[in-house]
């Protein structure tokens, strides 16, 4: 595949990253976008979504890099060593040897690029795709688990590899971890729909046999979004519901928190006020019970030293420094500025933490 | 001494503190947490709960609009007095106003008068004094400032009224200063009392002379006090940590509160030690999950004089300007005495020192003095052979309003009473046949910035031209305070008077109904005193209960008369719980809990009586 096909939109290679990104199938994924910007270097929302990709892994995933023309060497999509992705970089990758890693790259080196790179096809022919590359070769130059170095410094290394993918395993060992349609799954990596009619008509296919109900995008990413932001949790369908339903599990900081999801002015509804003043009873009970007598008066059962390595919030430094061996608990909740579930929450937390007794 | 003793309270601005004095000792009466002196602050919680003293000072911050400070700034005062105006921009809660043209505060609610405010505060210190005397007080001495007008002097024994207290003297807060200076002692000197509290300065010189205390002259400065070092040391830590973190913790009012509470203790170390660390952990958070950051910080004196020198400067250019307008050199001066905690800054000390040539008395507690004075105050009230006599004097001008609006002084200030002093006019029209007198108190040439009193018409004057009829006007001050003002047509002698009754804004059915309903809250606040130590031992007993029951069932239920036991001890058992619940609920449940205790007291001894046969 040496010239790029103009009819293939990028729309359809971004929907269809999209089908297989919400099954999963990062590597599935990754290609489409990867062509979605092959065909339109400038298109927002395909490097958009090939960047959230790359930042997604729980390691840092990193597929294949892919150079194209329009890319700039320092480009984050290029360049490893600059893509703002997790910190867990792939292993250069020579020909078909999988599993060879670099392991962790020093802050003042430069990641090691492919020994050759565009990559080298067993028939002799260069090529920047990736997928394309595993189509010939029959793999893909992924590494392994075991190849990905864990950040020592990345909590989130810990996470599970969507990657399944053993030293010497072939691909199709990760079918069981991340598993495609049915339909097509070999034709597909076997030949890669190019073409738009290729593309349609596999999608139909897809949709035919039920493996792909609605072609459609999972997410939306219409407007990129700060990729520094934290993950924004979708609100419940009905929060109201799920308050009914934490309260049915005698989950009572759920209810609220579910409540808290409730639209602007809901809060009024007087559901939602019986179901919070329910909850809050329940857990004024619980947490005076768990403190006991509440004129009794607190102490600090730390020294200042041990203090600063506790692990509090601002909340619980107050209520805290508030307790001088002359406050009762019913003088912290009176002084606190808190509500007294709040306050009493933290008392508790802090009793059985024995930071005080 | 026979009769009921006499407390002295020192009501002041951000404390108050009581004395009494004990076989001839003039002695500070502690309150019930060790403290010798109690923030002068009143809050509503938002469940509203009423917190007066250290704790409500300690949530200050937190709470701002339940929490009343400085209201003695207020009291007396008429809603479209400048005093007001100020504190209507700096007020962290709701000034409204009252139906007199006095001022009220909104709290959580409900509509509170100063008065009512400041009784809380001296219902407080009637506690403290009864705890540790075992007895009711009733009568009690206050001290006000010198300047304090008749209105905020009137309002302030209406705050003891309301607070259920005989308030038989109001005197003067340096009188009281110079009285426990000069208690027990023969002395005659002319001393100067400079009282830097908590959010006031005052300078007052007095003569003191054979048991005579003369107020010469008294000026300050109603919004300079230890609350604007306190403030100095609070924006040095919090641009401080700006600087080095970029977080404002002004926006923090959790940060904010344990900022304050943090500089004022480095304030008061700093006046022992050349060096204080001020730590606060976990101060603000980051918003990055649960993590917060410290400020930890190290203050030396030299720094923290820095950075209130010209607070000290102020205090000595107002020394310096009082005492140029009294015509006192301060050469004349004997002794100065330090009153407020404030004074302890050794800079404070070293400038008072610096400015009278004098090295300031440190022979009377700063915080105390007033308040013992007040209390010695009290004590001669009671002892017929004392000879302590207070000659105070007129703290502002008193005159009338003339022609063009202009205010005639007839009693200057600073004038000892009793007293009196008259002026003659002339009428300003053609056959003008009565004058409008109307009675001003201030310092302002213009009649309608001073404080208006009272007014009265002299009519019936004869038909003339203008500038012919005389009308001689005299103002009486007695010992009292009281304020008599007459007008007379010098040729035919017709003669009008007014005597100017003090009043504090509030009316006679006002203050009975607030004093019934302080006494209602003081009854309910000892109930749930009472009801909260109840609740305390009747969980005890069914825990008590709970530890002995495993132990005795067995043997119990083997017998008709132990499963009847155990039935009516579950009866028991659950009525006490259902108390107690309802107790902690906030429904009154002391009946119940005083029912069900002895019953428990006798299940828990029938039990123990059991294990003790067993064993």
């Amino acid at each position: 595949m040496g010239e790029f096909d103009g009819d293939l939109s990028a729309d359809k290679c971004i929907s269809a990253g999209m089908y297989w990104f919400s099954r999963s199938d990062l590597e599935a994924a990754e290609a489409w976008w990867t062509r979605a910007v092959q065909l339109e270097p400038d298109n927002p929302r395909a490097r958009h979504c090939l960047d959230l990709l790359r930042r997604s892994s729980p390691t840092g995933y990193r597929g294949a890099s892919w150079a194209g023309p329009g890319f700039e060497p320092d480009d984050p999509f290029v360049n490893p060593a600059i893509t703002p992705a997790g910190p867990a970089q792939t292993a250069p990758v020579t020909g078909t040897s999988f599993g060879e890693v670099a392991g962790k790259p020093r802050n003042d080196e430069p990641l090691a690029g492919p020994a050759s790179w565009p990559l080298s096809n067993p028939n002799g022919t260069l090529t920047t795709d990736p997928l394309e590359f595993a189509s010939e070769s029959g793999s893909l130059p992924f590494v392994s688990p075991s190849g990905v170095v864990p950040d020592p410094w990345d909590d989130s290394s810990a996470a599970t590899s969507v990657l399944q993918v053993s030293d010497d395993e072939p691909f199709d060992a990760v079918a069981e971890a991340t598993p495609l349609p049915q339909v097509a799954r070999e034709e597909f990596f076997r030949r890669y729909p190019e073409t738009q009619d290729e593309i349609e008509a596999y999608l139909e296919e897809a949709v035919r046999s039920g493996d792909l109900p609605v072609p459609e995008p999972a997410v939306e990413f219409d407007e990129p979004v700060e990729l520094t932001d934290p993950p924004v949790v979708a609100p419940p369908a009905d929060p109201l519901q799920e308050a009914r339903d934490k309260l049915a599990l005698h989950d009572f900081q759920g209810v609220l928190d579910a409540l808290d999801a409730l639209p602007d002015g809901h809060g009024e509804l007087e559901e939602a006020k019986s179901l919070a003043a329910t909850a809050r009873s329940h857990l004024l009970k619980m947490y005076e019970s768990k403190l006991g007598d509440l004129s009794r008066i607190p102490q600090v059962n730390v020294s200042s030293e041990e203090l600063i390595w506790l692990n509090l919030n601002h909340r619980a430094g107050f209520i805290l420094s508030q307790i001088d061996g002359m406050v009762s608990f019913e003088d912290l909740v009176a002084l606190s500025g808190m509500p007294r579930t709040d306050t009493l929450r933290i008392l508790t937390e802090l009793l059985q933490q024995n930071v005080i007794r | 001494m026979s009769r009921d003793p006499i407390i002295g309270i020192d009501l002041g601005t951000t404390n108050s503190c009581v004395a009494v004095v004990r076989e001839g000792v003039p002695t500070v009466i502690p309150n019930r947490a060790g403290w010798r002196t109690t923030p002068s602050i009143v809050a509503v919680t938002e469940a509203g709960r009423r917190l007066i003293g250290h704790i409500a000072k300690r949530q200050a911050i937190t709470n701002p609009e339940g929490t009343v400070y400085a209201s003695k700034r207020l009291i007396g005062r008429k809603w479209n007095s400048p005093a007001v105006a100020a504190a209507l921009e700096t007020c962290t809660y709701r000034l409204i106003e009252g139906p007199h043209h006095d001022v009220r505060i909104s709290l959580r609610e409900t509509v509170y008068s100063l008065p009512e405010i400041s009784s809380m505060v001296l219902s407080e210190m009637k506690l403290i004094a009864e705890q540790d005397m075992g007895a009711e007080v009733q009568k009690c001495v206050i001290t006000v400032p010198a300047y304090f007008n008749d209105g905020q002097r009137q309002a302030t024994k209406d705050a003891g009224r309301i607070a259920g207290l005989d308030v038989v003297r109001i005197i003067n807060e340096p009188t009281a200063a110079a009285l426990a200076y000069g208690y027990g002692r023969n002395v005659e000197r002319r001393v100067a009392v400079f009282d830097l509290g908590g959010g006031t300065f005052d300078i007052s010189v007095l003569e003191i002379g054979n048991g005579v205390f003369e107020v010469m002259a008294t000026a300050g400065d109603t919004f300079l006090g230890g609350e604007d070092f306190d403030n100095r040391i609070i924006e040095w830590l919090v641009f401080g940590f700006l600087k080095e973190h970029k977080i404002d913790l002004r926006k923090d009012r959790m940060a904010m509160q344990r900022i304050r509470d943090a500089s004022e203790k480095a304030k008061v170390e700093l006046s022992n030690v050349n060096q204080t660390e001020i730590n606060l952990p976990f101060i603000i958070s980051t918003g990055k999950g649960n993590e917060a950051l410290h400020l930890q910080r190290s203050l030396t004196r030299d720094h923290f004089e820095n950075l209130v020198n010209d607070l000290c400067e102020r205090c000595i250019q107002i020394c310096d300007k009082t005492l140029k307008d009294a015509g006192i050199d301060k050469r004349e001066l004997d002794d100065v005495l330090l009153v407020g905690g404030q004074t302890r800054t050794p800079k404070i000390q070293q400038m008072v020192q610096e400015f009278f040539g004098l090295a300031p008395s440190r022979s009377v507690n700063p915080d105390e003095v007033v308040a013992l004075g007040a209390s010695i105050q009290g004590a001669s009230l009671l002892d017929e052979r004392s000879s302590v006599l207070l000659l105070d004097v007129t703290p502002h001008n008193l005159g009338i309003m003339i022609v063009g609006g202009y205010f005639q002084t007839i009693i200057e200030k600073n004038t000892t009473v009793p007293t009196s002093a008259g002026h003659t006019f002339t009428t300003v029209r053609d056959n003008q046949t009565s004058v409008r007198i109307m009675v001003f108190q201030g310092d302002s040439q213009r009649a309608e910035d001073n404080e208006l009193l009272g007014e009265f018409i002299l009519s019936g004057l004869r038909e003339r031209p203008r500038g012919e009829v005389e009308v001689e006007v005299t103002f009486e001050i007695s010992a009292d305070g009281i304020v008599s003002v007459s007008a007379k047509d010098l040729e035919t002698g017709q003669q009008q008077s007014i005597t100017v009754t003090a009043t504090s804004g509030l009316t006679e059915e006002e203050i009975q109904r607030m004093a019934r309903e302080a006494q209602d809250y003081a009854v309910g606040v000892k109930l749930s005193e009472e009801e909260a130590t109840l609740q305390a031992e009747v969980v005890r007993l069914l825990k008590d209960i709970g530890e002995l029951r495993p132990r005795t069932e067995p043997y119990m239920q083997g017998n008709e008369t132990g499963r009847e036991a155990i039935t009516k001890m579950e009866q028991t058992i659950h009525r006490a719980e259902e108390a107690v619940q309802a107790s902690r609920a906030g429904k009154s449940a002391l009946n119940e809990l005083k029912e069900v205790k002895p019953t428990l007291e006798r299940t828990k001894r029938m039990l123990k009586g059991i294990i003790d046969r067993l064993e």
